[in-house]
Protein backbone atom coordinates (compact mmCIF):
# COMPACT_ATOMS: atom_id res chain seq x y z
CA UNK A 1 0.00 0.00 0.00
CA UNK A 2 1.51 3.75 -0.85
CA UNK A 3 0.99 5.11 2.69
CA UNK A 4 0.02 8.58 2.91
CA UNK A 5 -0.13 8.74 6.49
CA UNK A 6 1.70 6.31 9.02
CA UNK A 7 1.54 5.68 12.45
CA UNK A 8 4.67 3.36 13.59
CA UNK A 9 4.09 2.19 17.49
CA UNK A 10 2.57 5.42 18.65
CA UNK A 11 2.40 6.36 22.14
CA UNK A 12 0.26 9.27 23.45
CA UNK A 13 0.51 10.23 27.43
CA UNK A 14 -0.95 13.55 28.49
CA UNK A 15 1.16 13.44 32.28
CA UNK A 16 3.77 11.04 33.16
CA UNK A 17 2.75 7.62 34.53
CA UNK A 18 -0.71 8.09 33.81
CA UNK A 19 -3.13 5.98 31.65
CA UNK A 20 -2.08 6.42 27.75
CA UNK A 21 -4.46 7.95 25.67
CA UNK A 22 -3.29 5.83 22.84
CA UNK A 23 -0.85 3.08 23.28
CA UNK A 24 1.43 1.36 20.33
CA UNK A 25 -0.92 2.78 17.76
CA UNK A 26 0.27 1.60 14.18
CA UNK A 27 -1.68 2.73 11.15
CA UNK A 28 -1.45 3.35 7.53
CA UNK A 29 -3.70 5.44 5.63
CA UNK A 30 -3.75 5.33 1.71
CA UNK A 31 -3.44 8.36 -0.37
CA UNK A 32 -7.05 8.70 -1.59
CA UNK A 33 -8.27 6.28 0.96
CA UNK A 34 -11.82 7.86 3.09
CA UNK A 35 -10.67 6.20 7.29
CA UNK A 36 -13.33 6.54 9.92
CA UNK A 37 -11.72 6.37 13.21
CA UNK A 38 -14.60 5.22 16.06
CA UNK A 39 -14.50 4.89 19.62
CA UNK A 40 -16.20 5.56 22.61
CA UNK A 41 -15.20 9.08 24.39
CA UNK A 42 -12.01 8.83 25.93
CA UNK A 43 -10.82 5.91 23.27
CA UNK A 44 -8.15 8.12 21.65
CA UNK A 45 -9.74 9.24 18.52
CA UNK A 46 -9.15 12.72 18.80
CA UNK A 47 -5.65 12.22 19.94
CA UNK A 48 -4.89 10.39 17.08
CA UNK A 49 -6.10 13.23 14.89
CA UNK A 50 -4.63 15.71 16.15
CA UNK A 51 -1.18 13.58 16.02
CA UNK A 52 -1.86 13.58 12.51
CA UNK A 53 -2.67 17.29 12.27
CA UNK A 54 0.73 18.07 13.89
CA UNK A 55 -1.28 19.84 16.55
CA UNK A 56 0.34 17.59 19.34
CA UNK A 57 3.59 15.39 19.60
CA UNK A 58 3.70 11.71 20.36
CA UNK A 59 5.02 10.97 23.53
CA UNK A 60 6.73 7.90 21.45
CA UNK A 61 6.51 6.11 18.34
CA UNK A 62 6.67 7.80 14.91
CA UNK A 63 3.84 9.98 12.55
CA UNK A 64 4.73 10.72 9.30
CA UNK A 65 2.49 11.69 6.55
CA UNK A 66 3.27 12.45 2.78
CA UNK A 67 6.88 11.09 3.63
CA UNK A 68 7.85 13.74 6.33
CA UNK A 69 8.11 12.93 10.03
CA UNK A 70 5.74 14.75 11.61
CA UNK A 71 6.93 13.82 15.23
CA UNK A 72 10.26 15.73 14.83
CA UNK A 73 9.43 19.14 13.42
CA UNK A 74 9.87 21.90 15.67
CA UNK A 75 6.57 24.34 16.28
CA UNK A 76 7.15 26.57 13.58
CA UNK A 77 7.73 23.74 10.73
CA UNK A 78 4.87 21.77 12.44
CA UNK A 79 2.67 25.33 11.77
CA UNK A 80 3.80 25.19 8.09
CA UNK A 81 3.06 21.47 7.82
CA UNK A 82 -0.29 22.28 8.66
CA UNK A 83 -1.02 25.04 6.36
CA UNK A 84 0.42 23.21 3.35
CA UNK A 85 -1.06 19.01 4.12
CA UNK A 86 -3.47 19.57 6.55
CA UNK A 87 -6.92 20.38 6.18
CA UNK A 88 -9.13 20.17 9.06
CA UNK A 89 -12.50 20.41 9.67
CA UNK A 90 -13.78 20.82 13.58
CA UNK A 91 -17.36 19.42 15.03
CA UNK A 92 -17.85 23.44 15.94
CA UNK A 93 -16.50 24.62 13.30
CA UNK A 94 -14.19 27.10 14.39
CA UNK A 95 -15.15 30.00 12.19
CA UNK A 96 -13.60 33.55 13.43
CA UNK A 97 -16.52 35.50 14.02
CA UNK A 98 -14.91 38.67 13.23
CA UNK A 99 -14.11 37.77 9.90
CA UNK A 100 -16.46 37.61 6.42
CA UNK A 101 -17.14 33.98 5.15
CA UNK A 102 -14.83 34.73 2.53
CA UNK A 103 -12.09 35.98 4.64
CA UNK A 104 -12.30 32.78 6.77
CA UNK A 105 -11.80 30.97 3.77
CA UNK A 106 -8.59 33.21 2.66
CA UNK A 107 -7.15 32.58 6.18
CA UNK A 108 -5.18 29.26 5.32
CA UNK A 109 -3.61 31.35 1.94
CA UNK A 110 -3.02 34.08 3.31
CA UNK A 111 -0.69 32.96 6.00
CA UNK A 112 0.97 31.27 3.44
CA UNK A 113 1.24 33.53 1.02
CA UNK A 114 -0.46 32.33 -1.63
CA UNK A 115 -0.65 35.88 -4.06
CA UNK A 116 -4.16 37.36 -3.15
CA UNK A 117 -5.66 37.26 -7.24
CA UNK A 118 -4.90 33.34 -7.14
CA UNK A 119 -6.06 33.18 -3.42
CA UNK A 120 -9.36 35.01 -4.40
CA UNK A 121 -9.81 33.11 -7.71
CA UNK A 122 -9.83 29.77 -5.11
CA UNK A 123 -11.99 31.22 -2.69
CA UNK A 124 -14.53 32.02 -5.04
CA UNK A 125 -14.14 28.53 -6.90
CA UNK A 126 -14.84 26.51 -3.49
CA UNK A 127 -17.62 28.87 -1.84
CA UNK A 128 -19.39 28.55 -5.58
CA UNK A 129 -18.59 24.30 -5.27
CA UNK A 130 -19.65 24.03 -1.62
CA UNK A 131 -23.29 26.47 -2.54
CA UNK A 132 -22.62 28.97 -0.23
CA UNK A 133 -21.24 31.55 -2.45
CA UNK A 134 -24.00 34.26 -2.08
CA UNK A 135 -22.89 34.04 1.64
CA UNK A 136 -18.87 35.16 1.08
CA UNK A 137 -19.27 38.76 2.84
CA UNK A 138 -21.63 37.60 5.50
CA UNK A 139 -20.69 36.91 8.79
CA UNK A 140 -20.59 32.94 10.81
CA UNK A 141 -22.80 34.39 12.89
CA UNK A 142 -25.43 34.68 10.40
CA UNK A 143 -25.34 31.19 9.13
CA UNK A 144 -26.81 28.16 9.90
CA UNK A 145 -25.17 25.27 11.19
CA UNK A 146 -24.77 23.10 8.45
CA UNK A 147 -23.24 26.20 6.20
CA UNK A 148 -21.02 27.02 8.29
CA UNK A 149 -19.53 23.33 8.14
CA UNK A 150 -19.81 24.12 4.70
CA UNK A 151 -17.43 27.43 5.10
CA UNK A 152 -15.00 25.13 7.41
CA UNK A 153 -15.07 22.88 4.72
CA UNK A 154 -13.84 25.65 1.92
CA UNK A 155 -11.50 26.74 4.45
CA UNK A 156 -9.91 23.52 4.77
CA UNK A 157 -9.73 23.36 1.02
CA UNK A 158 -8.51 26.52 0.40
CA UNK A 159 -4.51 25.68 0.11
CA UNK A 160 -4.91 22.35 -1.76
CA UNK A 161 -4.23 19.95 1.44
CA UNK A 162 -2.88 16.10 1.24
CA UNK A 163 -4.94 15.10 3.76
CA UNK A 164 -8.30 16.30 5.57
CA UNK A 165 -9.09 15.01 8.81
CA UNK A 166 -12.49 15.85 9.98
CA UNK A 167 -13.38 15.81 13.84
CA UNK A 168 -17.31 14.59 14.38
CA UNK A 169 -17.96 17.02 11.36
CA UNK A 170 -21.52 16.48 11.80
CA UNK A 171 -21.50 16.79 15.59
CA UNK A 172 -23.15 19.90 15.95
CA UNK A 173 -25.96 20.14 12.97
CA UNK A 174 -29.19 17.81 12.69
CA UNK A 175 -29.74 14.78 11.01
CA UNK A 176 -30.64 16.39 7.60
CA UNK A 177 -27.48 18.98 7.57
CA UNK A 178 -25.36 15.82 8.37
CA UNK A 179 -26.29 13.73 5.70
CA UNK A 180 -25.11 16.80 3.34
CA UNK A 181 -22.17 17.28 5.43
CA UNK A 182 -21.15 13.72 4.89
CA UNK A 183 -22.22 13.50 1.12
CA UNK A 184 -20.13 16.64 0.76
CA UNK A 185 -16.74 14.91 2.22
CA UNK A 186 -17.82 11.70 -0.36
CA UNK A 187 -17.65 13.72 -3.02
CA UNK A 188 -14.24 14.97 -2.25
CA UNK A 189 -13.16 11.88 -1.20
CA UNK A 190 -14.53 10.83 -4.97
CA UNK A 191 -12.55 13.69 -6.28
CA UNK A 192 -9.19 11.66 -4.94
CA UNK A 193 -8.62 13.54 -1.30
CA UNK A 194 -7.68 11.45 1.40
CA UNK A 195 -10.01 12.08 4.23
CA UNK A 196 -9.50 10.51 8.01
CA UNK A 197 -12.73 10.94 9.77
CA UNK A 198 -13.76 10.84 13.46
CA UNK A 199 -17.35 9.81 14.17
CA UNK A 200 -19.48 8.53 16.74
CA UNK A 201 -21.35 7.63 14.49
CA UNK A 202 -21.53 3.90 12.67
CA UNK A 203 -23.87 5.17 10.05
CA UNK A 204 -21.41 7.85 8.73
CA UNK A 205 -18.28 5.59 8.89
CA UNK A 206 -20.57 2.96 6.52
CA UNK A 207 -21.56 4.87 4.44
CA UNK A 208 -18.75 7.70 4.28
CA UNK A 209 -15.75 5.86 4.71
CA UNK A 210 -13.70 2.67 2.48
CA UNK A 211 -12.38 1.40 6.25
CA UNK A 212 -13.38 1.92 9.72
CA UNK A 213 -10.51 1.58 12.18
CA UNK A 214 -12.30 0.87 15.76
CA UNK A 215 -10.01 2.54 18.89
CA UNK A 216 -10.92 1.19 22.34
CA UNK A 217 -8.80 2.46 25.29
CA UNK A 218 -5.87 4.00 23.30
CA UNK A 219 -5.71 0.94 21.31
CA UNK A 220 -7.18 -0.18 17.97
CA UNK A 221 -9.92 -3.18 18.49
CA UNK A 222 -10.65 -3.27 14.72
CA UNK A 223 -9.56 -2.32 11.17
CA UNK A 224 -12.49 -3.34 8.87
CA UNK A 225 -13.11 -2.63 5.16
CA UNK A 226 -16.85 -0.90 4.51
CA UNK A 227 -18.75 -0.16 1.37
CA UNK A 228 -18.84 3.40 1.74
CA UNK A 229 -16.50 5.91 0.33
CA UNK A 230 -17.18 4.35 -3.26
CA UNK A 231 -20.99 6.82 -4.26
CA UNK A 232 -19.95 8.97 -7.55
CA UNK A 233 -22.51 11.84 -6.79
CA UNK A 234 -21.28 13.90 -9.75
CA UNK A 235 -20.74 16.57 -8.29
CA UNK A 236 -17.01 17.64 -7.40
CA UNK A 237 -16.69 19.82 -4.71
CA UNK A 238 -13.08 19.29 -4.12
CA UNK A 239 -12.28 18.98 -8.23
CA UNK A 240 -9.59 21.21 -7.77
CA UNK A 241 -8.10 19.92 -4.85
CA UNK A 242 -4.80 17.48 -5.21
CA UNK A 243 -5.90 14.26 -5.86
CA UNK B 1 13.86 65.77 56.13
CA UNK B 2 11.23 63.88 58.13
CA UNK B 3 8.05 62.76 56.38
CA UNK B 4 5.17 64.33 58.00
CA UNK B 5 3.17 61.34 59.51
CA UNK B 6 0.14 62.76 57.90
CA UNK B 7 1.69 61.55 54.59
CA UNK B 8 2.05 57.75 55.76
CA UNK B 9 -1.45 57.59 56.68
CA UNK B 10 -2.49 59.90 53.65
CA UNK B 11 -0.34 57.70 51.09
CA UNK B 12 -1.73 54.71 51.58
CA UNK B 13 -5.85 56.00 51.74
CA UNK B 14 -5.35 57.45 48.21
CA UNK B 15 -3.67 54.34 47.34
CA UNK B 16 -6.39 52.31 48.61
CA UNK B 17 -9.10 55.16 47.61
CA UNK B 18 -7.52 54.32 43.67
CA UNK B 19 -7.44 50.70 43.69
CA UNK B 20 -11.27 50.82 44.77
CA UNK B 21 -12.05 53.37 42.20
CA UNK B 22 -10.70 51.29 39.51
CA UNK B 23 -11.77 48.35 40.37
CA UNK B 24 -15.55 49.98 40.73
CA UNK B 25 -16.40 49.79 37.35
CA UNK B 26 -15.78 46.42 36.46
CA UNK B 27 -17.50 45.73 39.30
CA UNK B 28 -20.26 47.36 38.91
CA UNK B 29 -20.76 46.01 35.11
CA UNK B 30 -20.59 42.63 36.58
CA UNK B 31 -22.94 42.71 38.77
CA UNK B 32 -25.14 44.29 36.31
CA UNK B 33 -24.59 40.92 34.10
CA UNK B 34 -27.67 39.37 33.50
CA UNK B 35 -26.86 35.22 34.15
CA UNK B 36 -27.96 34.27 30.75
CA UNK B 37 -25.27 36.43 29.24
CA UNK B 38 -22.58 35.66 31.78
CA UNK B 39 -23.33 31.66 30.82
CA UNK B 40 -23.17 31.54 27.42
CA UNK B 41 -20.14 34.48 27.50
CA UNK B 42 -17.91 32.78 24.45
CA UNK B 43 -20.47 30.16 23.21
CA UNK B 44 -22.65 32.92 21.62
CA UNK B 45 -21.65 34.70 18.12
CA UNK B 46 -19.97 37.82 19.64
CA UNK B 47 -21.20 41.23 18.59
CA UNK B 48 -20.20 42.90 15.28
CA UNK B 49 -17.75 44.95 16.97
CA UNK B 50 -14.78 45.51 14.64
CA UNK B 51 -16.01 44.37 11.81
CA UNK B 52 -15.14 47.33 9.25
CA UNK B 53 -12.24 47.72 11.57
CA UNK B 54 -11.37 44.01 10.04
CA UNK B 55 -12.62 43.99 6.63
CA UNK B 56 -10.41 47.52 5.96
CA UNK B 57 -7.09 46.41 7.36
CA UNK B 58 -7.50 42.90 5.14
CA UNK B 59 -7.33 45.12 2.31
CA UNK B 60 -4.15 46.59 3.59
CA UNK B 61 -1.47 44.89 1.48
CA UNK B 62 0.30 43.80 4.99
CA UNK B 63 0.84 40.37 6.03
CA UNK B 64 -2.54 38.80 7.56
CA UNK B 65 -0.61 38.65 11.28
CA UNK B 66 -0.19 42.77 11.15
CA UNK B 67 -3.63 43.06 9.52
CA UNK B 68 -5.37 41.30 11.88
CA UNK B 69 -3.14 42.72 14.92
CA UNK B 70 -3.94 46.05 14.09
CA UNK B 71 -7.61 45.30 13.75
CA UNK B 72 -8.24 43.68 16.91
CA UNK B 73 -8.12 47.17 19.33
CA UNK B 74 -11.28 48.55 17.34
CA UNK B 75 -13.06 45.16 18.87
CA UNK B 76 -12.75 46.30 21.81
CA UNK B 77 -12.89 50.13 22.08
CA UNK B 78 -12.87 50.53 25.75
CA UNK B 79 -10.21 48.06 26.17
CA UNK B 80 -8.25 49.55 23.59
CA UNK B 81 -8.87 52.92 25.27
CA UNK B 82 -7.30 51.61 28.30
CA UNK B 83 -4.05 50.85 26.32
CA UNK B 84 -4.04 54.18 24.44
CA UNK B 85 -4.71 55.61 28.10
CA UNK B 86 -1.69 53.88 29.54
CA UNK B 87 0.94 54.60 27.07
CA UNK B 88 -0.22 58.13 26.67
CA UNK B 89 0.15 58.62 30.37
CA UNK B 90 4.09 57.12 30.39
CA UNK B 91 5.02 58.83 27.33
CA UNK B 92 3.99 62.31 28.30
CA UNK B 93 6.45 61.64 31.65
CA UNK B 94 8.87 60.54 29.44
CA UNK B 95 8.47 63.83 27.48
CA UNK B 96 7.95 66.13 30.37
CA UNK B 97 11.32 64.00 32.16
CA UNK B 98 13.13 64.76 28.92
CA UNK B 99 12.37 68.56 28.46
CA UNK B 100 12.45 69.29 32.23
CA UNK B 101 15.88 67.09 32.26
CA UNK B 102 17.57 69.36 29.65
CA UNK B 103 15.99 72.86 31.27
CA UNK B 104 17.29 71.64 34.18
CA UNK B 105 20.72 73.02 34.77
CA UNK B 106 19.17 76.53 34.20
CA UNK B 107 16.79 75.83 37.06
CA UNK B 108 18.68 75.08 39.55
CA UNK B 109 21.43 76.72 41.83
CA UNK B 110 24.59 74.50 41.45
CA UNK B 111 25.50 71.54 39.46
CA UNK B 112 25.11 69.50 42.32
CA UNK B 113 21.46 70.03 42.84
CA UNK B 114 21.22 69.86 38.76
CA UNK B 115 22.88 66.48 38.92
CA UNK B 116 20.51 65.58 41.65
CA UNK B 117 17.70 66.50 39.53
CA UNK B 118 18.64 65.12 36.36
CA UNK B 119 18.92 61.69 38.42
CA UNK B 120 15.57 61.89 39.74
CA UNK B 121 13.92 62.42 36.93
CA UNK B 122 15.63 60.07 35.09
CA UNK B 123 14.52 57.46 37.78
CA UNK B 124 10.88 59.26 37.82
CA UNK B 125 11.02 58.36 33.92
CA UNK B 126 12.06 54.51 34.24
CA UNK B 127 9.17 54.12 36.86
CA UNK B 128 6.66 55.80 34.70
CA UNK B 129 7.60 53.51 31.56
CA UNK B 130 7.79 50.58 33.29
CA UNK B 131 3.99 51.10 35.02
CA UNK B 132 2.95 51.68 31.89
CA UNK B 133 4.50 49.01 30.01
CA UNK B 134 2.82 46.95 32.96
CA UNK B 135 -0.49 48.43 32.59
CA UNK B 136 -0.11 47.27 28.78
CA UNK B 137 0.95 43.87 29.86
CA UNK B 138 -1.99 43.60 32.03
CA UNK B 139 -4.82 44.66 29.39
CA UNK B 140 -2.98 42.60 26.89
CA UNK B 141 -2.74 39.43 28.52
CA UNK B 142 -6.46 39.67 29.82
CA UNK B 143 -7.23 40.37 25.76
CA UNK B 144 -4.80 36.97 24.90
CA UNK B 145 -6.58 35.03 27.27
CA UNK B 146 -10.27 36.21 25.94
CA UNK B 147 -8.93 35.35 22.37
CA UNK B 148 -7.21 32.27 23.11
CA UNK B 149 -9.82 30.09 20.93
CA UNK B 150 -9.40 32.73 18.10
CA UNK B 151 -5.36 32.03 18.52
CA UNK B 152 -6.05 28.74 18.79
CA UNK B 153 -7.84 28.64 15.43
CA UNK B 154 -4.71 30.84 13.95
CA UNK B 155 -2.54 28.36 15.35
CA UNK B 156 -4.44 25.57 14.13
CA UNK B 157 -4.47 27.00 10.63
CA UNK B 158 -0.75 27.19 10.16
CA UNK B 159 0.00 30.60 12.08
CA UNK B 160 4.05 30.45 13.09
CA UNK B 161 4.67 31.05 16.90
CA UNK B 162 6.80 33.96 15.26
CA UNK B 163 3.68 35.20 13.26
CA UNK B 164 1.48 34.83 16.66
CA UNK B 165 4.27 37.34 18.28
CA UNK B 166 3.71 39.87 15.71
CA UNK B 167 -0.39 39.63 15.60
CA UNK B 168 0.09 40.29 19.36
CA UNK B 169 2.19 42.65 19.44
CA UNK B 170 0.74 44.52 16.69
CA UNK B 171 -2.55 44.60 19.44
CA UNK B 172 -0.82 47.42 20.65
CA UNK B 173 1.31 49.23 18.05
CA UNK B 174 -2.02 51.25 16.98
CA UNK B 175 -2.68 52.36 20.24
CA UNK B 176 1.02 53.12 20.83
CA UNK B 177 0.90 55.59 17.78
CA UNK B 178 -2.31 57.26 18.51
CA UNK B 179 -0.58 57.70 22.04
CA UNK B 180 2.86 59.13 21.04
CA UNK B 181 0.82 62.00 18.74
CA UNK B 182 -1.20 62.92 22.37
CA UNK B 183 1.37 62.72 24.61
CA UNK B 184 4.32 64.69 22.70
CA UNK B 185 2.57 67.80 22.28
CA UNK B 186 0.92 67.00 25.44
CA UNK B 187 4.60 66.45 27.30
CA UNK B 188 5.39 69.55 25.40
CA UNK B 189 2.58 71.75 26.67
CA UNK B 190 3.19 70.75 30.64
CA UNK B 191 6.97 70.78 30.57
CA UNK B 192 6.96 74.67 31.13
CA UNK B 193 4.07 74.55 33.31
CA UNK B 194 5.99 71.86 35.38
CA UNK B 195 9.39 73.69 34.93
CA UNK B 196 7.89 77.13 37.03
CA UNK B 197 6.22 75.22 39.53
CA UNK B 198 9.42 73.50 40.18
CA UNK B 199 11.52 76.90 40.38
CA UNK B 200 8.58 78.00 42.49
CA UNK B 201 8.93 75.61 44.81
CA UNK B 202 12.52 75.63 44.83
CA UNK B 203 13.37 79.46 45.27
CA UNK B 204 9.91 79.93 47.15
CA UNK B 205 6.50 80.93 45.71
CA UNK B 206 6.24 84.39 48.34
CA UNK B 207 9.58 85.22 46.31
CA UNK B 208 9.32 84.47 42.87
CA UNK B 209 5.93 83.65 41.71
CA UNK B 210 5.11 87.21 40.46
CA UNK B 211 8.32 87.59 38.46
CA UNK B 212 8.09 84.05 36.81
CA UNK B 213 7.22 83.82 32.85
CA UNK B 214 3.62 83.53 32.30
CA UNK B 215 1.86 81.11 29.98
CA UNK B 216 3.86 80.52 26.83
CA UNK B 217 4.20 83.13 24.26
CA UNK B 218 4.34 85.92 26.88
CA UNK B 219 7.90 87.17 26.67
CA UNK B 220 8.77 87.37 30.23
CA UNK B 221 12.34 88.55 28.90
CA UNK B 222 10.75 91.81 28.25
CA UNK B 223 10.71 92.44 31.40
CA UNK B 224 12.62 95.31 32.52
CA UNK B 225 15.93 95.50 33.60
CA UNK B 226 16.77 95.29 37.45
CA UNK B 227 17.49 97.84 38.74
CA UNK B 228 20.69 96.66 40.93
CA UNK B 229 23.68 95.27 39.64
CA UNK B 230 23.59 91.23 40.15
CA UNK B 231 25.63 89.34 41.81
CA UNK B 232 26.94 85.90 42.22
CA UNK B 233 25.40 82.93 44.10
CA UNK B 234 26.27 79.66 44.66
CA UNK B 235 26.58 77.16 41.65
CA UNK B 236 27.13 80.31 39.09
CA UNK B 237 23.81 81.14 39.16
CA UNK B 238 22.91 85.22 39.76
CA UNK B 239 20.92 86.86 42.33
CA UNK B 240 19.96 90.17 42.08
CA UNK B 241 16.92 92.12 43.63
CA UNK B 242 14.26 93.32 41.57
CA UNK B 243 11.17 95.15 43.13
CA UNK B 244 12.22 94.54 46.41
CA UNK B 245 12.21 91.10 45.58
CA UNK B 246 14.95 88.26 45.40
CA UNK B 247 15.65 86.68 41.85
CA UNK B 248 18.09 84.12 41.11
CA UNK B 249 18.74 83.48 37.75
CA UNK B 250 20.18 80.08 36.97
CA UNK B 251 21.49 80.73 33.84
CA UNK B 252 25.47 79.87 34.24
CA UNK B 253 28.19 82.26 32.96
CA UNK B 254 28.55 82.47 29.51
CA UNK B 255 24.78 80.96 29.08
CA UNK B 256 23.53 83.67 26.83
CA UNK B 257 21.01 84.17 29.81
CA UNK B 258 20.83 88.25 30.63
CA UNK B 259 20.25 88.92 33.96
CA UNK B 260 16.51 89.46 34.48
CA UNK B 261 15.72 86.91 31.81
CA UNK B 262 13.29 84.27 33.01
CA UNK B 263 14.93 81.64 35.17
CA UNK B 264 12.82 79.28 33.28
CA UNK B 265 13.78 79.05 29.40
CA UNK B 266 11.29 76.65 28.31
CA UNK B 267 10.88 76.03 24.69
CA UNK B 268 9.37 78.89 22.75
CA UNK B 269 10.64 81.30 25.51
CA UNK B 270 12.05 84.42 24.96
CA UNK B 271 15.37 82.55 25.25
CA UNK B 272 14.53 80.19 21.57
CA UNK B 273 15.66 77.61 23.19
CA UNK B 274 13.57 75.07 22.48
CA UNK B 275 14.75 71.39 25.30
CA UNK B 276 13.85 69.22 22.44
CA UNK B 277 16.12 68.46 19.83
CA UNK B 278 14.57 66.53 16.86
CA UNK B 279 16.62 63.41 17.65
CA UNK B 280 14.85 63.15 20.85
CA UNK B 281 11.77 63.28 19.06
CA UNK B 282 12.73 60.64 17.44
CA UNK B 283 13.71 59.06 20.54
CA UNK B 284 10.41 59.60 22.44
CA UNK B 285 8.22 58.27 19.35
CA UNK B 286 10.04 55.26 19.79
CA UNK B 287 9.80 54.74 23.35
CA UNK B 288 5.82 54.83 22.96
CA UNK B 289 6.32 51.88 20.41
CA UNK B 290 8.74 50.77 23.12
CA UNK B 291 6.97 50.63 25.95
CA UNK B 292 3.75 49.49 23.94
CA UNK B 293 5.93 46.48 22.45
CA UNK B 294 7.45 45.47 26.41
CA UNK B 295 4.01 44.98 27.67
CA UNK B 296 3.03 43.24 24.49
CA UNK B 297 5.75 41.24 24.46
CA UNK B 298 4.44 38.98 27.55
CA UNK B 299 1.42 38.52 26.70
CA UNK B 300 2.73 37.54 23.17
CA UNK B 301 4.84 34.89 23.86
CA UNK B 302 2.51 33.33 26.32
CA UNK B 303 -0.31 33.17 22.75
CA UNK B 304 2.56 31.79 21.03
CA UNK B 305 3.55 29.06 23.53
CA UNK B 306 -0.09 27.84 24.44
CA UNK B 307 -1.11 24.94 23.53
CA UNK B 308 -2.96 24.79 20.30
CA UNK B 309 -5.43 21.99 21.07
CA UNK B 310 -5.64 23.67 24.26
CA UNK B 311 -6.25 27.13 22.92
CA UNK B 312 -8.64 24.96 20.75
CA UNK B 313 -10.94 23.82 23.64
CA UNK B 314 -11.16 27.10 25.51
CA UNK B 315 -14.39 28.93 25.69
Amino acid sequence: MNALIELSEVTKRYAAGGAPALERVTLEVAAGEAVAVMGPSGSGKSTLLNLVAGLDKPTGGAVTVAGQRVDTLSETRLARYRRRQVGMIFQFFNLLDDLTVADNVLLPAQLTGTPRRRARARCGELLGQLGIARYKDSYPGRLSGGERQRVAIARSLINDPAVLLADEPTGAVDTATGEEIGQLLLDLNAAGQTLVLVTHSPDLAARYAHRTVRLLDGRIAGDTATAGGTADTGRRPGAGARP
Amino acid sequence: MAIPVWIDIAAPAWMLTLAGLAALLPAVRAGRLPAVQAITAGQAPRAARGHAAQRLAGRLPLPRPVTAGLATPLARPARSAATLATITIGLTGAVLAVGLSSQITKIVLSIGQAYIARALFQRLTWLVVVLAAIGVFATLLMQAREKVRDLGIHKALGMTPRQVITMVSCWAIAPAIIAAAIALPTGVALEPVVARAIVSAQAGPAENAPLLPGPRGQAAGNARPPRQQPRAAPGGAVRYTRHGKTVINAGPPGSGQRPGQSLFSGPLSIAGQNPYTPGEFVLLVLAGLAIALAGALGPAIWAATTKTTTALRAE
